[in-house]
């Protein structure tokens, strides 16, 4: 991760000197991390264990890293239909990334996060970007999602 | 709030007014439909449900608090693998707890009305589904099978919806149900090639997959007639490596009679010509292992068909496995049944090999996996895929016949497939 020297107090203020963006919001809701990005898309389920938030599919890039409180930057997702349960059990046992940033809507993904909501009333926000403003979000190291789905970005 | 057009059904059922069970239901339907920037919503003639296998507290108290409050299918409904083998688990030696909360799981979508099919080839029941039909199937290779092989329509629907879809008999109108979405995106022209066996379609479907991740592929230049079973194991792998819901082949799937009716008579958006170079490397990307033993084989991923099993029994006949190799079939209880009246169930388990109903190797974990296995072989690219993050083992990849030979001689006979030599090259 870059330091960044100009952030004094990240997890407060809104990221004052980031640039902020807005997407799709396919989830509403607060989460900031550190980014874990890549551009190969994940199957959650066979891919991640919701309980320990690590990446577990030996064919993936980020293998045996962790999403745990990250913002975790992916295309999509691939891979199996169970992906949303998977991602459901992470939310509900508070192991989950803090938000999700998404290059093309996926299904998948995005109804683990919106059962979490409707039936649980937990909030993982899930944010869709257009390419440009995904690849910035790729390159960053720290982003912020706040209540009404705007992406501030830090490099 | 949204801008769906609904009928007047969807209204009643957002309302209340045909209960809480349905009402969630059409609330989760309506919050995707906007995700998907569909306009209205569809009825489905039939569901198959995924979200039955247990991946936690998280979906057994989803499934509970739909079925206690006293939610009911309003369509046929089949029900996934589950995580359990419910006739066997106890002799497998499976932790009774967790066994209890995966029946318990099992039981909450039998409870509001689903068939106990338990599989995940859905495609090999009798009342599969027909061309044209509109269906809310998950479970990816089922998906990627009714939409190519059989030419029914649904999307990839996640776990949740597939149930929620069940519930309310309805659907987003939208991907996969739509013509426009159904067209092939990228061509995908095949080397020539020789000697193909079933091996070489799961490897073709995981580098597809990988390629395309959720865009329709049309393969070309296929001369040789696959079997179902053959698509099963090319969309298999074509969904794990990647998202694919729809694949054409042309002059074999339904939606694909020529090049130009499979892309829309419109020039593809990507034209991709295929080499060895990419298909041997996907091989040996399969192959993770290196070892001198095998412990298991694993047949059945996707569950295994009436014609695998005629296959195997005639591959085995009259042999036995080494007894240092394990080999286990998973499969319905309806295949099983099937091939058990016609003799094959006997001739597979003189061989020495074990069949599993109701589970699939997706969610099977040790012990039924015996404790101290490190090597598997299997027929399968989406094991070979899986396999290693989810039972940390090795994984030899090859055809059903090498899978045979392996479990006779104990020792991974691997060598690479005959379709393959570089003398196929052109």
């Amino acid at each position: 991760m870059d330091n960044n020297n100009e952030l004094k107090d990240e997890s407060v203020e809104p990221l004052n000197q980031s640039k902020h963006i807005t997407g799709n919001v396919i989830v509403a809701g607060k989460g900031e991390g550190e980014v874990i990005a890549t551009d190969v898309p994940l199957s959650f389920w066979g891919g991640y264990n919701s309980e320990t938030g690590d990446i577990i599919d030996h064919h993936h890039p980020l293998y045996g890293e962790n999403l745990t409180g990250k913002v975790f930057v992916l295309p999509g997702g691939r891979g199996s239909c169970t992906g949303s349960m998977v991602l459901l059990q992470a939310i509900y046992s508070n192991n989950s990334p803090g938000a999700i940033i998404l290059k093309q809507i996926d299904e998948i993904i995005s109804l683990g996060a919106i059962v979490a909501d409707e039936i649980f009333k937990m909030k993982l926000p899930i944010i869709a970007l257009n390419e440009p403003d995904f690849a910035l979000a790729q390159k960053a190291s720290y982003i912020k999602v706040n209540e009404y789905g705007k992406v501030f970005i830090n490099h | 709030m949204s801008n769906i057009k609904l009928s007047e059904w969807d209204k009643r059922l957002l309302e209340g007014k045909e209960g809480k069970a349905k009402q969630i239901a059409m609330q989760i339907i309506v919050r995707m439909a906007e995700v998907q920037k569909a306009k209205q919503l569809i009825d489905i003639s039939q569901a198959h449900i995924d979200g039955c296998i247990y991946t936690g507290e998280a979906s057994l108290k989803f499934a509970e608090t739909l079925a206690n409050l006293k939610g009911e299918v309003s369509v046929p409904t089949t029900l996934n693998s589950i995580s359990v083998d419910q006739q066997r688990w106890e002799k497998q030696g499976v932790d009774p707890t967790f066994a209890e909360l995966a029946n318990q799981l099992a039981q909450a979508y039998v409870e509001m009305g689903a068939k106990p099919s338990f599989t995940c080839s859905p495609y090999q029941l009798p009342d599969k589904p027909k061309f044209g039909e509109h269906i809310a199937w998950a479970e990816s290779n089922a998906v990627v099978f009714a939409n190519s092989v059989i030419g029914a329509r649904t999307n990839r629907y996640p776990d949740f919806m597939d149930i929620c879809a069940a519930l309310t008999g309805r659907a987003p109108l939208s991907g996969y149900h739509l013509d426009e979405e159904r067209l092939g995106d990228v061509l995908v022209d095949l080397p020539k090639l020789d000697h193909v066996d079933d091996s070489f379609f799961p490897v073709l479907g995981y580098l597809v997959g990988g390629k395309v991740e959720s865009q329709v592929p049309v393969v070309h230049g296929l001369n040789y007639k696959p079997t179902h079973d053959d698509l099963k194991a090319f969309g298999a792998a074509g969904a794990t490596s990647g998202a694919v819901g729809m694949f054409h082949i042309v002059e074999v799937t339904p939606e694909a009679p020529t090049v130009e009716e499979a892309l829309g008579h419109k020039p593809p958006k990507e034209h991709w010509k295929v080499t060895m170079e990419e298909l041997q490397n996907t091989w040996r990307e399969l192959n993770t292992a290196n070892d001198q033993k095998i412990d298991l084989i694993a047949f059945g991923n996707p569950h295994f068909s009436i014609s695998e099993c005629w296959k195997l029994a005639d591959i085995c006949r009259g042999k036995r496995k080494h007894p240092d190799v394990n080999v286990l079939i998973t499969t319905s209880r309806y295949v099983y049944e099937e091939a058990r009246k016609q003799g094959l169930t006997d001739e597979v388990e003189r061989f020495g090999a074990t069949f599993i109903t109701d589970t699939c190797w997706c969610m099977i974990e040790r012990p039924v996996i015996p404790e101290h296995t490190q090597t598997i072989m299997t027929n399968s690219a989406k094991y070979a895929h899986y396999a290693p993050g989810l039972v940390d083992c090795n994984v030899y990849f090859g055809s059903i016949e090498d899978c045979v030979r392996t479990a006779i001689s104990g020792k991974p006979q691997v060598s690479e497939p005959k379709w393959l030599q570089r003398n196929n090259d052109t």
